[in-house]
């Protein structure tokens, strides 16, 4: 009886702590989890930071570092040589966001599979068959021939490790124990996989499936005039007028026009607020007289915060900036000299070839009248929990088949049975880019810089203190016939493959205009006289029209009026088209009344309490969406584009009476214009007056509709993100702030002599990965306020601030 | 077997129990505390009833004093995120709850074993 009570005991006990020291599904390992000693009640930090320095000894370094950590968190490192600056570096980022840089380089390598099981499989398989596991092999080669480059990826590596070993399963940041997994050693090529991410996130966006499916449905011409290759609109990245200073090398002949077979696969549009803003006012316009330059990114807003601000300090180098965990140097910054940011341009680097196989065996392909070897790349996949899956993925010579015939994508604007070429498979160096840009003092030390530079290319702005102003639109542009790849292209004709690139000195760029500024948002590069070919459509261009706008009547510029400028909300397409869209309800309802005085009144701001915005957008998007869906929209098997909606209000202003306003669903009716305007605009309020069970007022107010969430990177975790901020803007407005995307780091920069720059910025969230630490999330409210911390840039390590809170010195071990 | 002082609050018992809990936990994985509640139960213990009792109650004890340190120290900065995360709906209370209901529950069975497998040796 004993015996059988005992073990029934002990038998408790046991799978006790079996059950809760496992994860199930979503619920993490409990034990753990919930131990004072181990779980998550150890990552609570302490409110009052210790003022007595630390000293850490750390193996790998050369000399002693000392790092400066101020009020906000931010280190500010000082080393005594490249090597222990890029270690400390790497030391400090993975302190304040270990879990982050491997949680984005495991997503970016496909190997979400290790951590979250099964499920992310389809993820993962996309990631690896679009090649940027391939593609992060060949820059990873390419950055470590720079021997520069290669001290700082291996240093920085380094320090990251010297962080990991010495951690306690207790001391683990605490989405490991919610996930109930440990971190592993990094490598240097985890920072080549995060590069290739972002050309992931930011050049990856391909319209050719969509494109080929209306060149198919409706032909050449009805598809040139409705995606014209310039916008109705525009006010280009290099103003007009800008004279070369290059002799132009001769363009590729078109290959003979193609129409491929398109593929039948539902349509998912891309993430409308990724782009940026950048601009400088030189020295003419500012009160200083030396230039000013600012810098907005917009990315997913998320935490652990994108972004993480860093000053770096050894001999021939002092840099303050901000970069992405799991990347040595400054992406974004200035030093003593110089400025410079970065957007987004959108170029055309994706193109997909209809790929003929000899037979089912798919062993060979047909290219340039011969049967060439298909080549093919295993990639195995650990599923959490043991298991292994292997897949094969066929490459030919442009790139890997993303998706066989019989395969459903994850992303359904990826053909199938077509091989993908993408910039990002190429050989590259861009962290040489970084690590120049941070030292450099001069314009010429810029351009310098910007030549190693490949991918996902970026309209780099910079300022300097002999007062220049620059913008590159800088990257590896292949070197293509016109509008070569707005369509899938033919796999078997040599004549459509990518000819070369176009030489990096004769990409697009401007020295101290005329007009005194410089600026982009991600519109058209150039205006139609470029001799080359870079894309056949850009991001709207309404952000880029209003900065410029905004820039030419600026005069005497103070850091402020750009950071007003950040924080514009005007909405430029509601200038464009509500008097437009007014003009057409002639006869208003009583339900319309009340929508139309709200419309008349508002003066165009997407200010968070304002109703019109809301109005606005749902309308705008309805009565597009009836224009076209008939056309372009009927038939969810035949995914296709709709025109922009530029190119729309272009229609409706002059031709409107177009056949295109005629709903083709309706067989005995033929709609105007008009009536889409009425219908929609009733359709607008009763869906607005449903979403929120509340008839016109503040129920309906912007912030709300718009709804701006910065969310943690575990799904689901609302509790770790920042729901509902009450902020303005909008998709297409200069603060690009979305529901869930927008300025991901805020930058104004303003030029001095003998160093007395002057640096401001913010962003939304904080220098802390960790949920428990006040600087998790503390630059929110200034962030949402549209206000900006004034940097602390220090000149050496002797320099004293009461903003200093914390010393960290690490010596060799 | 009649209740000895080792059941007491104060005892040679509660005492190693107490070293042993903060001395494994402090260097072992988290369950173990069953180990060291064992451990102490089976050297120390003097009935089932106080082995069990006991054990709950120092652990809880060690556990709800080094939990509220951290939610003393960091202001609940992330207790209340984590009574989120979980399902208890954002509430601290609930969260110190199932926390020390774990704690409890495993150190009480922990000793309750360890005593059981003393009477099991000594007989």
């Amino acid at each position: 009886m004993k015996v059988v009570k005992t073990l029934v005991t002990v038998g408790i006990t046991v799978g006790l702590c079996y059950a809760l020291n496992r994860g199930w599904g979503n619920v993490p390992p409990m034990g753990n989890f919930l131990s004072p000693f181990t779980g998550f009640w150890t990552n609570a930090e302490a409110i009052s930071s210790k003022p007595e320095p630390q000293v850490l000894n750390i193996s790998g370094l050369q000399d002693e570092v000392t790092v400066e950590y101020d009020e906000t968190g931010v280190p500010h490192i000082f080393a005594q040589n490249d090597h222990d600056l890029y270690l400390a570096q790497g030391y400090v980022t993975a302190k304040d966001r270990l879990w982050q840089m491997e949680f984005q380089t495991h997503f970016a390598a496909g190997r979400l599979t290790e951590i979250v099981g099964e499920k992310a499989l389809e993820q993962d398989r996309y990631q690896r068959r679009m090649g940027s596991v391939f593609g992060a092999e060949k820059s990873f080669e390419g950055m470590m021939e720079d021997p520069k480059g290669k001290v700082a990826l291996e240093a920085y590596s380094d320090g990251i490790n010297a962080y990991i070993t010495q951690l306690k399963p207790r001391d683990y940041p605490v989405e490991y124990k919610l996930l109930g997994y440990a971190p592993e050693p990094w490598t240097p090529i985890k920072s080549a996989l995060f590069l290739k991410n972002m050309s992931f996130v930011l050049a990856s966006g391909t319209d050719d499936l969509r494109m080929t499916n209306i060149l198919g449905k409706y032909g050449k011409a009805v598809a040139e005039e409705l995606f014209p290759n310039y916008p109705f609109k525009e006010s280009p990245i290099i103003p007009e007028g800008t004279p070369l200073d290059f002799k132009p090398i001769p363009l590729p002949k078109a290959p003979v026009d193609f129409i491929g077979i398109g593929s039948n696969k539902v349509a998912e549009e891309r993430d409308k607020g990724i782009g940026s803003n950048n601009w400088a006012v030189g020295g003419e316009k500012s009160v200083t007289g030396l230039p000013i330059l600012s810098n907005d990114p917009h990315l997913t807003l998320s935490l652990p915060s994108i972004w993480y601000q860093v000053q770096l300090t050894a001999p021939g180098v002092n840099v303050y900036g901000s970069t992405m965990p799991g990347t040595p140097n400054v992406i974004i910054g200035f030093n003593n000299d110089i400025a410079w940011g970065v957007t987004n341009v959108g170029a055309d680097v994706v193109d997909w070839y209809q790929v003929k196989f000899k037979d089912a065996k798919k062993e060979e392909y047909w290219h340039d009248n011969q049967w060439k070897k298909i080549q093919k790349r295993i990639e195995t996949y650990t599923v959490k929990g043991g298991k292994t899956v292997v897949d094969t993925v066929l490459y030919t010579h442009h790139g890997p088949v993303v998706y066989l015939d019989n395969e459903k994508p994850i992303r359904d604007n990826i053909p199938t049975g077509h091989a993908l070429r993408w910039i990002a498979h190429e050989k590259s160096q861009e962290l040489s880019t970084f690590y120049h840009l941070n030292r450099a003092k001069n314009y010429d030390e810029y351009v310098k810089a910007l030549g190693y530079y490949s991918a996902p290319a970026q309209n780099f702005i910079f300022a300097s203190n002999q007062n220049d102003i620059a913008l590159w639109v800088n990257g590896k542009f292949p070197l293509k016939a016109r509008e070569q790849g707005k369509y899938i292209l033919d796999g078997t004709n040599p004549a459509a493959d990518w000819q070369g690139f176009i030489p990096q000195l004769h990409n697009p760029h401007v020295k101290n205009p005329k007009r005194g500024f410089v600026s982009s948002a991600n519109q058209s590069s150039t205006d139609p006289k470029y001799p080359y070919y870079i894309n056949w459509e850009f991001a709207p261009a309404e952000r880029g029209r209003r900065i410029n706008t905004r820039l030419q009547t600026m005069n005497k510029a103070i850091v402020d009026s750009l950071r007003e400028l950040q924080n514009d909300n005007y909405n430029l397409k509601a200038e464009d088209w509500l008097p437009t869209m007014l003009s057409f309800v002639k006869k208003p309802t009583q339900k319309q009344m009340a929508a139309l005085r709200v419309l008349q009144l508002w003066n165009k701001y997407n200010n968070p309490d304002e109703i019109g915005p809301t109005i606005f957008t749902v309308w705008v998007d309805l009565l597009n969406n009836a224009i076209w869906e008939d056309d372009f929209g009927y038939d969810k098997n035949i995914p296709m584009k709709s025109p922009s909606h530029a190119r729309t209000l272009q229609l409706i202003l002059k031709q409107p009476n177009a056949a295109w306003f005629d709903d083709l669903r309706t067989k005995d009716k033929k709609e105007t214009i008009e009536e889409l305007a009425n219908v929609t605009l009733n359709a607008t309020i009763d869906s607005l007056t449903k979403w929120q069970n509340a008839p016109i007022g503040t129920a309906w107010a912007w912030e709300k509709y718009k709804s701006t969430d910065i969310k943690h990177l575990i799904p689901g975790l609302d509790a770790l993100s920042k729901m509902d901020v009450k902020i303005g803007g909008g998709s297409g407005i200069v603060n690009a702030t979305t529901g869930r995307t927008g300025p991901s780091w805020r930058m104004i920069v303003q030029l001095g002599k003998d160093k007395s720059v002057k640096g401001y910025g913010v962003f939304p969230g904080g220098q802390s990965g960790n949920p428990g630490s006040p600087h998790y999330d503390d630059m929110v409210e200034t962030w949402r306020k549209g206000e900006l911390n004034s940097l602390l840039f220090l000149q050496n390590k002797e320099e004293k601030s009461e903003r200093i809170k914390q010393t960290l010195v690490l010596k060799k071990k | 077997m009649s209740t000895s002082s080792n059941n007491s609050i104060f005892s040679p018992f509660t005492g190693l129990l107490l070293a042993l809990a903060i001395l494994f936990q402090y260097l072992l994985p988290w369950w173990s505390m069953a180990l060291a509640s064992a451990i102490a139960a089976f050297l120390l213990a003097s009935s089932a009833g106080g082995a069990f009792r006991i054990g709950a109650f120092i652990n809880i004890l060690v556990w709800l004093a080094l939990a509220f340190w951290s939610h003393w120290r960091s202001e609940g900065i992330l207790t209340t995120k984590i009574a989120g995360v979980l399902p208890l709906g954002g509430s601290a209370v609930a969260l110190f709850v199932v926390t020390l209901v774990v704690g409890g529950l495993i150190g009480g069975l922990g000793a309750l074993s360890g005593f059981q497998i003393r009477q099991l040796i000594k007989k």
